[in-house]
């Protein structure tokens, strides 16, 4: 289980996030939808410290950690608990397919090469790309590169998986192939947090929906709650704007 | 004829004597790039990462080196060493004097203040040529800083910085040339000695001219190697 409380986070005088609580239980896929600079990804990135969110707690499986006195250690080991997929894939250039997913086991978690390699070629097969093991990023497409950040992601087994827009930098062919993939994993049952603007994707797999505007959440709910039932006025004018374009192809 | 370029002077003569001294030569240019890149990559990491107070002052300290010839760094310290040297060691209870000491020395100690303040800012600038995603996902899949560091972005960054050090190490091959105003015989030094008796100065000068030339064309042809060795990864 996830939760955080009361997270407030300022860049400079620009306040992003004025106190936001969430509670994610165990095998929720958590979509998170909102204009830009609402916030959604800021809060995401305060989840895994990229951003060091200035108050609030958080508790993720065993560990509670308050984010305004939170050590090294403490930073740490939220890390190894959580993964992330990003916008831009973020591959590490310098190593091929397998050796982006085996880093994290093999040089953070102290797993060893052999088991590492093992784990490594069964995630990259789940995605896919059983036959690009000892491709190096800049020979991959983008879709291709952005299932090997799932594949880094999935190795970890981490309590829950962080989605940054992962489909925003690909052209609209691969997509269908990436929320392929984030599909399968969340039948799995693996806990996942996105931040995404496919509508479609967050009303088939959500199991919870956020709406979130203006550092704070709006609405939260069943994704049938908000795309049909939306109570906010402004969940209903946001969701007017985008949502035609998926409406009648369900 | 006296006055006709004497080639067969410049070989036989000048051109051996300065490949005689090339090992000075290249003495006072490799242990000053390797303090260099010690020291370089030090500071590159300490002005990465922004550590308070020590950031702001090596900051300073390397504009300071940058903004000064090397030729005058050189003679600073040189004299510096020669007046307050002795005092130094005498409050110190040493038995060293300063005319005891060999200007190589202090040929070595300037070149390392120079390479260290431009190696450093190579080496800088090599890291932040690498993206901040890359930081990023060696932080989201649970690495430390110095993990990070040293799995993902030293393997991007050096590759970014070899041309930089090769024209370093070359800048200080043929900054070296500079000691002899310490009077310390290197390789152009050990050319010119030749010439003393006969005042063949241009050959000795072209002679001297070659043999750097040589060793900037196999330094260059090296780094290039490297190069192409570390850049595997990215497909060029």
């Amino acid at each position: 289980m996830i939760e955080l409380k009361g997270i407030h986070k300022a860049f400079g005088k620009n306040q992003v996030l004025k106190g936001v609580d969430i509670k994610v239980e165990k095998g929720d896929v958590v979509v998170i939808i909102g204009p830009s600079g609402s916030g959604k990804t800021t809060l995401l990135r305060c989840l895994n410290f990229l951003e060091k969110a200035d108050d609030g707690e958080l508790t993720i499986g065993e560990t509670h950690v308050d984010l305004k006195h939170s050590s090294k250690q403490d930073i740490l080991k939220v890390r190894r608990q959580t993964a992330m997929v990003f916008q831009s894939y973020n591959l590490f250039n310098n190593k091929t397919a397998i050796g982006n997913v085996m880093e994290g086991l093999v040089t953070g978690r102290k797993v060893p090469k052999k088991e590492a390699e093992e784990i490594s070629k069964k995630v990259l097969d789940k995605v896919g790309l059983s036959d690009k093991y000892d491709f190096y990023p800049c020979h991959l497409s983008g879709g291709q590169q952005q299932r090997v950040g799932i594949a880094r992601a999935l190795a970890l087994n981490p309590e829950v998986i962080l989605f940054d827009e992962p489909t925003s930098a690909l052209d609209p062919e691969l997509v269908g192939d990436v929320l392929g993939v984030m599909k399968k994993v969340a039948e799995e049952g693996i806990t996942m947090i996105v931040v995404t603007h496919e509508m479609s994707f967050a009303y088939d797999i959500a199991s919870k929906v956020i709406f979130m505007e203006g550092g704070v959440i709006v609405e939260q709910g069943t994704p049938k709650d908000i795309f049909t039932n939306a109570k906010e006025e402004r969940t209903k004018k946001f969701l007017k704007r985008i949502v035609p374009e998926w409406s009648y192809t369900i | 004829m006296g006055n006709q370029f004497d080639i067969n002077f410049m070989v036989t003569i000048a051109l051996k004597a300065a490949i005689r001294y090339v090992p000075i030569t290249l003495e006072l240019a490799l242990i000053p790039f390797v303090i260099g890149t010690i020291l370089g990559t030090i500071i590159a990491l300490v002005r990465l990462y922004n550590i308070k107070y020590i950031s702001k002052i090596l900051q300073v300290i390397v504009v300071i080196i940058k903004g000064v010839p090397v030729v005058l760094q050189l003679l600073i310290v040189y004299f510096a060493v020669l007046q307050c040297f002795d005092s130094v060691a005498k409050t110190l209870h040493l038995s060293i004097r300063a005319k005891n000491i060999n200007s190589v020395y202090i040929g070595l100690v300037a070149l390392s203040f120079f390479a260290t303040a431009y190696i450093s800012e190579a080496i800088r600038g090599a890291l932040t040529a690498v993206k901040k995603g890359q930081y990023e996902a060696g932080y989201s899949v649970g690495l430390t800083k110095v993990q990070t560091l040293r799995q993902i972005i030293l393997p991007q960054a050096i590759p970014v910085a070899m041309p930089m050090l090769c024209s370093n190490l070359i800048g200080l091959i043929k900054g070296s040339s500079l000691v002899f105003m310490i009077s310390v015989t290197d390789l152009l030094n050990g050319a010119l000695i030749t010439a003393n008796s006969n005042y063949k100065f241009l050959e000795a000068y072209v002679a001297a001219a070659i043999v750097y030339w040589i060793l900037c064309i196999v330094i260059e042809k090296i780094s290039y190697v490297l190069e192409r060795k570390f850049y595997s990864f990215n497909g060029r």
